[in-house]
């Protein structure tokens, strides 16, 4: 059974890097990278993932808005945002972009790949992965 | 007055009973007494005066000659109802009549107030009707018992009126033939159609005077307003209903008394008479020559045609008891009149029956006087004493009435003209005097009302038009009048000081205006600006908020969150059993979180540079042109001068702006060299930053903003908070040159709150 396809988007590449490397080292198979939103859509539109990370303050587009426009065009796509706010308001407006989950940016990425492991399987669990 | 004279004349010398020449002495000494005067209702005065006296007079002469035989008495009814009175008893009945006659109708119109000029006029129309009445009065009876004998003597030749004729001819001219005895016909025909018209306007001025006692047609609000206010305005209905019906019964009853005069008894006619006078005079009493008369002219006319003519019926129907009766019942409707003019409200009374009674008592004296003088003369021809005699009596007559008639009413005159002044004075003009002065003196423009100046005003040219005033009134007049004029004349002049006064407080007022408005302009301006401060500063402070806030999200949060997944990864490799790739990741996580220390105290340094502390602004420029240098690869020089000493809120804004032109030649400029200069200029710094890149074509603050770029403005704001100016001057190719001045410390030109935006983040 193959892993899961996952997308990272972060406007702070070193950051994302670091965490498609976790995500490697765990299990996934990350489809790309992305530091933008706009580029972000379009990587999904070639890469087909099963889910996508992305990030929410970023310079053009934010990750919310870039989580509804996926969620139109890919309807069965989960969308975790993942940031450094933790306002009620940011999270209320996740919610509205009908994102799958949102995390805040700890000390390490346990809450992250839990969500993740949630909602795509973990690698090498029986049923990962569509 | 030529016409009364004429008139006096023509009578004397139809009379026969002087020659000419002592008649025209007499006649031209009353009317040059009245022509010394200066006014023509003066004259109304005197030949009024002059008629009222001495035309009764005359008459009650001719009754007593009648009485007493020397003339006939041509239709003296045959009967034994007609008494034969002895001679004392004629001649008391006469001076009893003559006193009623030259009384009443002479104290009416001495009464009249001779104030206004309607009054004179109407006093010029009873001065020609009694110039008349001077020889009517003597020839009215005669006359109309003459028509009456003229009527019959057509039928009957030889009749009573052929007598009388024949008397008034044998009167007129003695020695003359039949023509004589015509002309004198006409003559008396003449003279008593005139003498009617005197009586009718005798009676009527004298029941004008009773009713309106201000004058036939006075002028003023008074009178007239309060007339008006109660109903009793000029020929109203209620007015006019209310004399009509006594006149036409004035009117119906002379005319039974004049029908029933042939054949009926005496005493109806006289009664009649009687009824007729009284209902007449009560008829008339209302102003009967003025304006004010509900009755027209001709209907006034009409009733005192029928009145006179009832009583001269009446009085040859019944003789003496008629003359009573007939006296009587004028003075019973006479009182009627009075009691009615009495209940008005003009009634504040200078009517004749408010006249000093002394003058009321010297006409009687007078002309009682003068009647038993006249009938004492001797009868028979007129020889050359007798004519002396009576020439004598007339002219010492015509002497008294100037000087107990006229001059009285003179004097009269000038006492009202010097009454109105001084009331004018003491109530109108000085009162408003004291109140404008006193509002002058309180600082308000208060001018003479016209209202209270225009009856003095009209006084003086009053006082002024009677010309010279007779010698005992001069000193007086000259006392009162002089400063009535001089009263106007400061009247204008506190007018013309008011204005001016009022001219003044109005600059004054203008000026306190626009100094409120001023000092209002720049309060709100002041306070306009403090607002706009205060929005520039919380806009400064949250912006540099906004810009740490991301600075913190970009920096510090992002690198530890790297961290934090470095120290996973290193995690999962101990997990795995690869402790040397998990010692790389921790060597890895151990350089980048000093790294990150490293990026913090340089945000830290940032928010508040140590050297700038330390060193002074020259340092800090110094150190952040040499970080910055080192960043970005660009050239740079600074040319530190010693300045003044620069606030500490002062210096870092010049720091920040320094940082922000920085950040936007890095961002923008594409610059190879920057240079920073600092020197005094005047009493402040002035700060210039200056690339070589490629410039920009300047644009408005506001596309700027819109746009985005608030770097421009940002600097800008923090160089105007601080009390300073900033320039850009910049164009395409050609570089950029940012130039601040800023206030040393004690010049701060404003309160600008610097140390607000001391603190941030440059760019």
């Amino acid at each position: 059974m193959r892993a899961a396809r996952l997308v990272v988007v972060d406007d702070d590449i070193p950051l994302a890097q670091e965490l498609a490397q976790l995500l490697a080292e765990v299990g996934y198979e990350v489809a790309g990278i992305a530091g933008e939103a706009q580029a972000a859509i379009e990587l999904v539109g070639k890469a087909k993932p099963d889910l996508v990370v992305m990030d929410v303050r970023m310079p053009g587009m934010s990750g919310t808005q870039a989580a509804a426009v996926l969620s139109a065009e890919h309807p069965e796509l989960p969308v975790v945002l993942w940031s450094a706010y933790d306002d009620d308001s940011i999270v209320k407006a996740a919610r509205q972009a009908a994102v799958a989950a949102y995390v805040v940016k700890g000390c390490g990425a346990d809450e992250l790949l839990s969500a993740v492991g949630t909602l795509v399987g973990r690698p090498g669990e029986d049923g990962a992965g569509p | 007055m030529g016409a009364a004279g004429l008139l006096v004349q023509v009578a004397v010398r139809a009379s026969g009973l002087a020659p000419k020449p002592l008649y025209e002495v007499a006649t031209v000494a009353a009317l040059a007494a009245a022509g010394a005067l200066p006014a023509r209702r003066y004259v109304a005065h005197a030949a009024a005066s002059v008629a009222f006296v001495l035309g009764p007079a005359l008459t009650v002469a001719g009754l007593v000659a009648l009485a007493e035989g020397r003339l006939h008495w041509p239709l003296a009814p045959p009967g034994p109802w007609w008494p034969t009175p002895s001679s004392a008893a004629r001649t008391t009945v006469a001076m009893a009549t003559t006193v009623v006659l030259i009384c009443l109708p002479g104290t009416a119109l001495l009464a009249l107030p001779p104030t206004t000029t309607t009054a004179g006029r109407a006093r010029w129309g009873v001065a020609l009707g009694t110039g008349a009445a001077v020889c009517c009065w003597f020839f009215a009876l005669p006359l109309l018992l003459l028509a009456g004998g003229l009527s019959s003597a057509g039928a009957q030749q030889g009749g009573p009126g052929a007598a009388l004729a024949t008397s008034l001819a044998r009167l007129l001219a003695p020695a003359a033939g039949p023509q004589a005895a015509l002309i004198g016909r006409l003559v008396l025909v003449a003279a008593g159609l005139a003498g009617a018209l005197g009586a009718l306007s005798s009676a009527a001025t004298l029941l004008e005077a009773a009713w309106h006692p201000a004058g036939p047609v006075s002028r003023g609000p008074g009178p007239y307003a309060q007339r008006r206010l109660l109903g009793h305005g000029r020929g109203g209905r209620p007015g006019r209903r209310a004399h009509v019906a006594p006149a036409a019964a004035a009117s119906a009853l002379g005319g039974a008394a004049v029908a029933t005069a042939g054949s009926a008894p005496w005493a109806l006619a006289t009664l009649g008479a009687a009824g007729a006078s009284a209902l007449a005079l009560t008829a008339l009493a209302p102003p009967v020559m003025g304006r004010h008369n509900p009755l027209s002219r001709v209907g006034r006319a009409a009733v005192a045609v029928t009145w006179v003519v009832a009583v001269i019926v009446a009085l040859s129907a019944a003789g003496v008891p008629a003359v009573a009766t007939t006296g009587g019942g004028a003075l019973l409707g006479l009182a009627v009149a009075y009691r009615r003019t009495a209940r008005s409200p003009a009634a504040r009374h200078r009517g004749p029956f408010a006249h000093p009674p002394g003058h009321l008592a010297t006409l009687a004296v007078l002309g009682a006087g003068a009647t038993t003088v006249v009938a004492l003369l001797p009868p028979g021809p007129r020889d050359g004493t007798a004519v002396v005699w009576r020439s004598l009596v007339v002219a010492a007559m015509g002497v008294a009435i100037v000087v107990l008639g006229v001059v009285p009413a003179t004097l009269r005159l000038w006492w009202d003209r010097l009454a109105r002044v001084a009331s004018a004075l003491s109530e109108h003009v000085l009162p408003a005097l004291l109140a404008s002065l006193e509002a002058i003196s309180q600082g308000r423009a208060l001018p003479v009302p016209p209202l209270e100046l225009a009856p003095l005003q009209a006084a003086v040219r009053a006082l002024e038009r009677a010309g010279p005033p007779p010698w005992p009134l001069r000193p007086v007049v000259d006392a009162l009048g002089e400063p009535a004029r001089q009263a106007l004349a400061l009247a204008g002049a506190v007018g013309s000081a008011a204005g001016a006064q009022g001219h003044q407080v109005e600059q004054l007022v203008q000026a306190r205006t626009s100094a409120i408005a001023k000092a209002n302009r720049s309060i709100i301006g002041a306070s306009w600006r403090q607002r706009q401060l205060l929005e520039r500063t919380v806009r400064v402070a949250e912006s540099e908020r906004a810009f740490l806030a991301a600075n913190l999200h970009d920096g510090p949060i992002q690198r530890l969150a790297t961290l934090g997944l470095v120290l996973d990864r290193c995690r999962l490799r101990l997990e795995r059993g690869d402790p040397e790739a998990a010692l790389e990741l921790v060597n890895r996580a151990r350089s980048d979180l000093g790294q990150e220390i490293g990026q913090l105290r340089r945000m830290m340094s940032e928010l508040r540079p140590p050297v700038l502390d330390q060193g002074g602004l020259q340092a800090a420029l110094a150190d952040q042109l040499a970080t910055w240098a080192q960043a970005t690869g660009v050239s740079t020089f600074f040319e530190p001068v010693p300045c003044g000493t620069l606030s500490r809120d002062t210096e870092t804004v010049a720091y920040r702006i320094v940082q922000e032109a920085l950040a936007n030649v890095a961002k923008h400029a594409k610059a190879g060299l920057v240079s920073v200069s600092l020197r005094p200029d005047g009493r402040g710094a002035l700060l210039v930053v200056r690339d070589d890149g490629k410039g920009f074509r300047p644009v408005p603050q506001a596309e700027l903003l819109r746009e985005g770029h608030f770097g421009l403005a940002v600097m800008r704001e923090r160089a105007e908070l601080a009390g300073g100016h900033f320039e850009v001057k910049s164009a395409p190719l050609a570089g950029t040159e940012v130039r601040v001045w800023l206030p040393l410390a004690g010049n701060r030109a404003g309160h600008a709150p610097v140390a607000a935006l001391a603190g941030g983040l440059g760019r």
